[in-house]
């Protein structure tokens, strides 16, 4: 209930808090990255920053056009 | 990638349709397969020398991409999961194949209503016999020259693009059968465009180029705690009885069972906490799922290691 409240109201101008759930070896690569000193030491706010990161790195992609990628067709053949 | 040199030309072999052949080909020798009049799939077979349990395992090279290409490895079945040969050097009319499996006999029966059709299942058996290996260790073929295109459905194979000249060369890592043989069903098949040709297979020895890159690659690849081999097995014997016999004493112990959950609260501001809301039903159900999806795709993209190309996020929605 909780969490539907909070998912609720995301114009809302406060803080957000979202609980996620890690398992024993996706904490693992939370360790990896607290070496690496680059995202900070908790594990909430290691989980922030990366997320921030992905969603720079996403937005930087979106802003140049995009390439198709798609064969030229050809003579269609047949199923193995 | 510049390819080695190679040695001299210890086997060199016309391989008429539609045969094949099993040979060793030793760590640091290259396996040259070329279209003598172009135009003919070559079904691919690969197996340790030393232990046929460990083969090449066309599902696993199938998750770096459809296609494999000069630079991409020959993977052997996990546990092991090891590289076997590398792809030196290919033509760019060799169109590749993942998909294919290998023909059989089957279906011929099916769709045509023969039941003698020439097929890679049987010519491959047929190859492997002389190192006393059974149909039953025929797998999946890595198919050179095999022109498989995909849909929402599956795939299908267009025309053949292979040239006369055409060669792929492959760098032994360790000590391989190696087993190419004349794809059966491209007569009948636009596989091999409606007719067979034969083939031309030649093992050059090992130079001091090719040793060094085969150890180089060896090291590089092959050292991860996890490519386990039979010296690692709970159960090491190589089971040989066909009838899987049930052991009462036995107890599974699954690698991190049970998991152990741990809730992590994450703090983002309303801003930030908007443009994480919007893939809501794209990348989860729930923020929690959000979030978590995120940080993964994240680590994907930038924390992967050791060559092997993982799901790409941003190149799967490109």
């Amino acid at each position: 209930m909780a969490e539907e409240k909070q998912q609720s109201r995301p114009m809302s101008p406060r803080p957000a808090k979202v609980i996620v759930r890690f398992d024993q070896q996706q904490r693992k690569l939370l360790d990896f990255l607290r070496e690496e000193e680059t995202f900070g030491t908790e594990d909430g706010e290691i989980i922030r920053n990366v997320v921030l990161d992905y969603l720079a790195q996403q937005r930087q992609v979106q802003s140049k056009p995009a390439r198709s990628r798609r064969l030229p067709s050809r003579n269609r053949g047949s199923r193995r | 990638m510049s390819a080695p040199k190679a040695g001299k030309s210890r086997i060199d072999l016309r391989l008429d349709p539609i045969s094949g052949k099993a040979m060793p080909v030793h760590k640091g020798e290259v396996l040259r397969i070329s279209q003598i009049e172009g135009g003919q799939c070559v079904d691919f077979n690969c197996f340790n020398l030393r232990d046929h349990k460990e083969y090449m395992a066309v599902g696993h090279m199938r998750r770096e991409g459809f296609r494999t290409q000069a630079g991409r490895f020959i993977w052997s079945n996990p546990p092991r999961y090891r590289p076997m040969m590398q792809v030196l050097d290919m033509s760019p009319s060799c169109v590749t194949d993942l998909l294919g499996a290998r023909c059989s006999a089957v279906p011929f029966e099916v769709h045509f209503g023969i039941d003698d059709q020439p097929n890679c299942q049987d010519t491959l058996a047929e190859a492997i016999g002389e190192y006393g290996l059974t149909p039953d260790d025929v797998h999946d073929s890595l198919n050179f020259w095999m022109n498989t295109e995909w849909d929402h459905v599956g795939s299908y194979t267009v025309w053949n693009t292979g040239k006369a000249g055409d060669h792929v060369d492959l760098l032994a890592l360790m000590d391989v059968l190696a087993v190419p043989v004349t794809c059966g069903s491209g007569n009948l098949w636009v596989t091999s465009n409606f007719s067979y040709k034969p083939i031309r297979v030649q093992v050059f020895e090992t130079s001091r180029a090719t040793a060094a890159l085969a150890e180089k690659q060896w090291k590089v690849h092959a050292s991860l705690q996890t490519q386990r081999t039979p010296k690692d097995f709970k159960n090491s014997t190589i089971a040989t009885d066909p009838v899987p016999r049930r052991d009462p004493t036995y107890q599974p112990d699954y690698v991190n069972f049970p998991i152990d959950w741990q809730d992590i609260e994450v703090t983002f501001s309303s801003e930030e906490f908007q443009e994480i809301w919007q893939h809501r039903g794209m990348l989860g159900d729930t923020d929690e799922e959000v979030v978590r999806t995120l940080f993964l795709h994240w680590y994907l993209e930038n924390r992967k290691k050791h060559g092997l190309r993982w799901y790409t996020p941003r190149q799967s929605h490109a």
